[in-house]
């Protein structure tokens, strides 16, 4: 074997040939060597065939160089082959003992001079042995892809040189040889491309040809012979024009001549006429190629027989022209794209009319929100069928038009067909008429129906008559109408009648009827006469029994005048009223607005009556109905405050007061109107005078504590002890100076919102260190015990805020404690919250105090402020700190024995609503709007929620993912909601379920036990607010 | 240290300037205005500037621009001094690149020692 390791894994391992004692240098293998081989394999060079070309280049270089030898060399993987040789007949070595391996590594010749002097080659078995090598010049092959693939070689068995003329001649013949090899590959490639195009192309079920520029032919293919009847030979050159109908062939040529002069793709319509005489439609096209090899321009085209398709679309088209019913087809634009004559013909419309207008201005206004809703259907794949529609023609006449129509979803077409049902229409509406008022005569068995001739004789009477006075048709036979009158109505009937005898229009009688027993009735109808021939023959009437009705009726229009009567008591009421009243209707139209709403909406009553009240908004909302629902949800029997725009555009700011009221023709709602611009202005003004005043006033005491710090401090010379307690004393009063405007200061922001919260993770032992710290020089000044007591946990708070909180609790704790007793912090996590408390063993605080202690400058003992300092603004600071956070703040307190402040926050990822999944919640309620508020309240607290509008739909979710809670609203359309919960009960998952039951009303005990599931709560729609919506839900979920 | 004072209030500057000579033992001067306080600055070269954030026709953030937009005074340490104490009205003052921000009312006594801590 080889000492030169493998050169590759895709090439078999040289074995045959003649077994060298190789102990010689081989060359090595170059680094491109895979590249390399593929090149080689991409020339082809069929091994061993001898060729002419390159057999004259080896005798010439061998002539040149005056050498017995000269070699065309290939070096493959394993071995070296001579493609050519010119004194040799060694057809091939190993690689590993080819000079030329060694050749092929440089880009230039390669001349060893004697061989048996070159430590690479004197012990190669070529110079040892056959052929006796001495001297050997190699000039590599490069070939077009930069590859070194063997080398032209000359061969002496004596040392040796060559001069530069013979080096040079030889570099050129071996150029010669790659050029011949790449003429020899570029070949193949061709031909071998030919033949696969031909084979493709003979295999089409296309036609295709070859054309040159003038259009003559070089091919074409066996389908393109098929179609046109011609053979091979026949269609070239010009040949293939006899397969044209003459009626296209001129046509044909120029369009080909204007596009092949054009530059662009040929297409062209065409018929063939094949020698049978058929004629076969063609669509023909064109492209050029690219790439002429031989510099003409060369067209490939390819042809389709479209005569079928032709047939059929002729064939539609004559249809289509025929049809008696209207046939279009139409684009998803809106647009016609094609109408049929019968189209014009209904319509009135021209084509070209028809086609240039959307076709749904041709639907009758009334009908155009039904087309829509059917075109959306047709859209998503469902086909109209007989959908009827009134149509506008081009002369304003209206046409009942029934369509049955699909659409072909790919192409955006709509395939349509209609008919004109008018008459038909008319007629069934004309039927349908009489056959109503057929119906009411004769089944309508309440009214009293009665036939009676000109003397007053009965020619019928129905049921109901006969049942409503009680007579029988024998006693009947013997009677007139008049004795069925009431002598007070007859003079009336008699007069009614003759009139109708007379051809006049009656339109309605009213008269007393006696029954049997001898009763009255008032009855009321109408009374029609028939005529034959001119002459009166009856008089038909129909009555209804009005008597009870009647007096219904007028029990009724006393009750309205008591209402009228307490209306216009509430109208001087609501007239006289110093606070502006606005009343309006439950779908917001303004009704009445007092004299003072007049002058605080600044618009006389009749500019605002009948507008709805949206007119008052400073913006009016997007959507008016949603708006009022919410208004109306909110503000209904609570005080809320609302800018409202006054009629000369100014904003004005009210109190409002929303309530509900009755009158004869239904609910009202009315607004109690108190302006409040004044007290806004004023609280305005205020917070602006504090900030103002609170850092003007910073800026002197500066001056003076700073003064006051030098002076006690020593600064400017020694004090007497007097000096320094006067100083002791200016100073600690200027820092409760301070301390009081930071405050003032601190409750502004925390009243207008602009104290700002730096939220940022904390931990709870790291808070109540640095708030302990901060008192525990104070606390033992005083002598006070601190003891604190902290679990770890994490809260999302602004520490500093909470910090001085904390700092505050615990001064207040120190401040009011006797010496020596302690004072307890404490931090814990308890129910997803983190709760600090603050114990002191004080003198605790009067319960009277308790609940105001919280409020501004409010302190148990109004000494307090001067003996332990303190403004009384720091637990209304407090407050309002930890209630920026969601948190609470109360106090537990015994005089005597001391008090407890207990501050509670949410702790980071540990409050409950945090954790919720939007599964977790289901809300049941039927009003959109209402529903829209729940999930916005819950939205804002990061609670995603599902919901429901129905019993059934709710059932239906809940037995998909069980909630953890269920929000539901009593009244519901289907199941209402104490049915849903019956069935929820006999449900073991969901009997234990907690449950918010929001309701509109107030419940009484008896129902609120028919309400409860797991853990229940109601909310009372109209009063609960945010935060208590919030706190039951975290409640209901926390388990 | 050699610490230049800018602030219109004359009491004010008065108090800093006898806290930073006397308990500080810093060579102290002063300005009443802003471009005064430029003017100083250059020519004098202080070691800091405190600079009073509420003052009339140039305030103190214009003042501290004007300084980082000369080479001459660039490299100054400057600390505010202001009566706004709010989290709020001083983080934006510190993010305009000062050194730090001194609440007024200041403690005299330990003014010199604040003024340190902020500049270390």
């Amino acid at each position: 074997m080889s000492p030169v390791g493998p050169v590759g894994p895709i090439c078999e391992r040289f074995s045959g040939g003649p077994a060298f004692a190789v102990v010689m240098i081989s060359a090595p293998v170059p680094r491109d060597e895979q590249r390399r081989l593929a090149a080689l394999a991409a020339y082809d060079l069929r091994d061993r065939v001898a060729e002419a070309e390159l057999d004259d280049v080896t005798r010439l270089a061998a002539a040149i160089c005056r050498v017995p030898i000269a070699l065309v060399s290939i070096v493959e993987c394993d071995r070296q082959w001579f493609k050519s040789r010119f004194g040799l007949t060694l057809e091939e070595t190993p690689r590993d003992v080819a000079f030329c391996a060694h050749a092929i590594l440089g880009d230039d010749t390669m001349v060893v001079e004697d061989a048996r002097r070159d430590e690479r080659f004197h012990d190669n078995p070529l110079v040892t042995g056959e052929p006796f090598i001495r001297f050997y010049a190699g000039v590599p092959l490069v070939v077009a892809s930069g590859e070194r693939i063997g080398t032209l070689c000359v061969i002496d068995r004596e040392p040796r040189s060559l001069d530069s003329a013979q080096l040079d001649a030889l570099r050129t013949l071996a150029r010669h040889v790659v050029k011949h090899l790449e003429v020899r590959r570029l070949t193949s490639e061709r031909s071998a491309a030919e033949d696969r195009f031909r084979m493709l192309s003979d295999a089409a079920p296309v036609g295709i040809y070859l054309a040159d520029g003038d259009g003559s032919r070089l091919y074409t293919n066996s389908a393109w012979q098929q179609m046109s009847g011609l053979t091979f030979e026949e269609s070239l050159g010009h040949g293939w024009l006899q397969a044209i109908h003459p009626g296209d062939r001129d046509r044909v040529l120029t369009e080909w001549a204007s596009a092949v002069a054009e530059q662009r793709d040929v297409d062209a319509e065409f018929r063939f006429v094949t020698r049978e005489g058929n004629e076969r439609y063609i669509v023909s096209r064109a492209k050029r190629i690219d790439e002429p090899h031989d510099g003409r321009e060369k067209w490939v085209g390819s042809i389709t027989d479209i005569t079928e398709r032709r047939r059929t679309e002729e064939m539609l088209d004559r249809f289509f022209r025929l049809s008696v019913d209207m046939l279009c087809v139409s684009g998803v634009d809106g647009y016609f794209k094609r109408v049929n004559p019968a189209f014009t013909e209904v319509l009135g419309f021209s084509e070209q009319e028809l086609l240039a207008r959307p076709y749904i201005e041709l639907v009758h206004p009334d009908d155009r929100e039904k087309l829509l809703v059917e075109l959306q259907q047709l859209a998503k794949g469902r086909p109209t069928h007989r959908f009827e529609s009134r149509c506008v023609r081009r002369d304003g006449s209206i046409r009942w038009i029934a369509w049955s129509a699909s659409a072909v979803t790919e192409s955006g077409l709509i395939f349509g067909a209609a008919r004109d049902v008018t008459s038909a229409k008319i007629a069934a509406q004309a039927l349908a008429e009489s056959e109503d008022r057929y119906r009411d005569l004769f089944e309508n068995a309440t009214d009293l129906i009665q036939a009676v001739t000109p003397d007053w004789k009965f020619l019928y009477v129905n049921q109901a008559w006969l049942r409503t006075l009680g007579y029988t048709v024998e006693e009947l036979s013997g009677m007139t109408m008049m004795d069925v009158v009431h002598p007070d109505s007859r003079d009336h009937c008699r007069e009614v009648v003759q009139r109708l005898m007379n051809g006049e229009l009656v339109p309605k009688l009213e008269a007393v009827f006696v029954t049997s027993s001898g009763e009255k009735r008032l009855v009321e109808g109408n009374v029609s006469c028939r005529f034959v021939r001119g002459r009166a023959v009856s008089t038909r009437g129909i009555f209804r029994d009005v008597t009870e009705s009647r007096a219904a009726e007028r029990d009724l229009l006393r009750s309205h005048e008591t209402l009228r009567a307490s209306e216009s008591a509430m109208r001087s009421i609501i007239s006289s009223s110093l606070s502006g009243i606005v009343t309006f209707s439950r779908k917001g139209l303004i009704s009445s607005v007092s004299p003072a709403a007049e002058t605080i909406l600044g618009y006389p009553e009749a500019d605002l009556l009948g507008r709805d009240i949206s007119q008052l908004l400073p913006e009016p909302p997007a959507d008016f109905d949603a708006f009022l629902h919410a208004a109306v949800h909110t503000s209904l029997g609570r005080v809320t405050e609302w800018d409202l725009r006054r009629g000369d555009g100014s904003i004005v700011s009210v109190e409002l007061a929303l309530f509900e009221f009755e009158t004869a023709d239904g609910k009202h709602l009315a607004c109690n109107l108190h302006d409040i611009s004044q007290r806004r202005e004023v609280e305005k003004l205020k917070r602006e005078f504090v900030a103002t005043v609170s850092h003007e006033l910073r800026t002197p005491l500066t001056s003076i504590r700073g003064s006051l710090d030098l002076l006690k401090g020593g600064v400017c010379g020694p004090m007497t002890p007097q000096g320094e307690e006067v100083a002791t004393i200016a100073l600690r009063n200027t820092m409760r100076l301070i301390t009081l405007i930071n405050e003032i200061l601190d409750l502004d922001r925390l009243d207008s919102g602009k104290l700002e919260m730096y939220l940022a993770d904390a931990e709870m032992e790291s808070i109540v260190r640095t708030a302990a710290d901060s008192v525990r020089a104070f606390a033992e000044q005083s002598g006070i015990r601190l003891i604190t007591d902290v679990v770890a946990g994490l809260i999302h708070v602004d520490a500093e805020r909470i910090v001085q909180v904390l700092v505050n609790l615990l001064s207040n704790a120190i401040k009011f404690s006797p010496p020596g007793a302690p004072i307890r912090l404490t931090a814990q996590c308890e129910r997803g919250e983190a709760v600090f408390r603050i114990s002191d063993r004080g003198r605790g605080i009067p319960r009277p105090y308790l609940q105001r202690i919280f409020d501004r400058f409010q302190q148990v003992d109004s000494s307090d402020s001067r003996s332990r300092g303190g403004s009384g603004l720091g637990l209304a600071i407090c407050k309002g700190i930890v209630e920026q956070h969601h948190g609470t703040i109360d106090v537990v307190s015994e005089e005597g024995t001391g008090s407890t402040f207990t501050v509670r926050l949410p702790l980071r990822g540990g409050d409950p609503l945090n954790a919720l999944e939007p599964s977790d919640v289901l809300i049941v309620e039927d009003d959109p709007a209402l529903l829209a508020v729940l999930r916005k309240q819950l939205e804002r607290d990061g609670v995603a929620v599902r919901s429901a509008t129905s019993g059934r739909e709710a059932l239906a979710l809940m037995r998909a993912t069980l909630p953890r809670l269920l929000v539901l609203d009593i009244g519901l359309p289907d199941i209402d909601g104490f049915d849903l919960i019956a069935i929820l009960r006999g449900d073991s998952a969901m009997r234990t379920l907690p449950l918010l039951v929001c309701t509109a009303r107030y419940l009484g005990a008896a129902d609120r036990a028919c309400l409860t599931l797991g853990p229940t709560r109601f909310l009372t729609k109209t009063t609960a607010d945010d935060r208590e919506l919030r706190r039951l839900v975290a409640e209901l979920i926390t388990p | 240290m050699k610490i230049l004072i800018i602030d219109d209030e004359e009491d004010v500057r008065r108090i800093a300037h006898l806290s930073l000579a006397h308990v500080g033992k810093h060579e102290v001067l002063e300005a009443t205005t802003g471009a005064a306080g430029i003017e100083k600055a250059r020519t004098e070269r202080p070691d800091a500037i405190l600079l009073d954030v509420m003052m009339p026709a140039m305030d103190g953030p214009t003042t501290f621009a004007a300084l980082q937009a000369d080479p001459a005074t660039r490299t100054i340490p400057v600390v505010f001094v202001t009566a706004r104490a709010m989290a709020a009205e001083i983080e934006p003052l510190r993010a305009l690149g000062v050194r730090g921000v001194l609440i007024k009312p200041f403690d005299a006594m330990t003014l010199p020692e604040e003024l340190a801590r902020v500049l270390e």
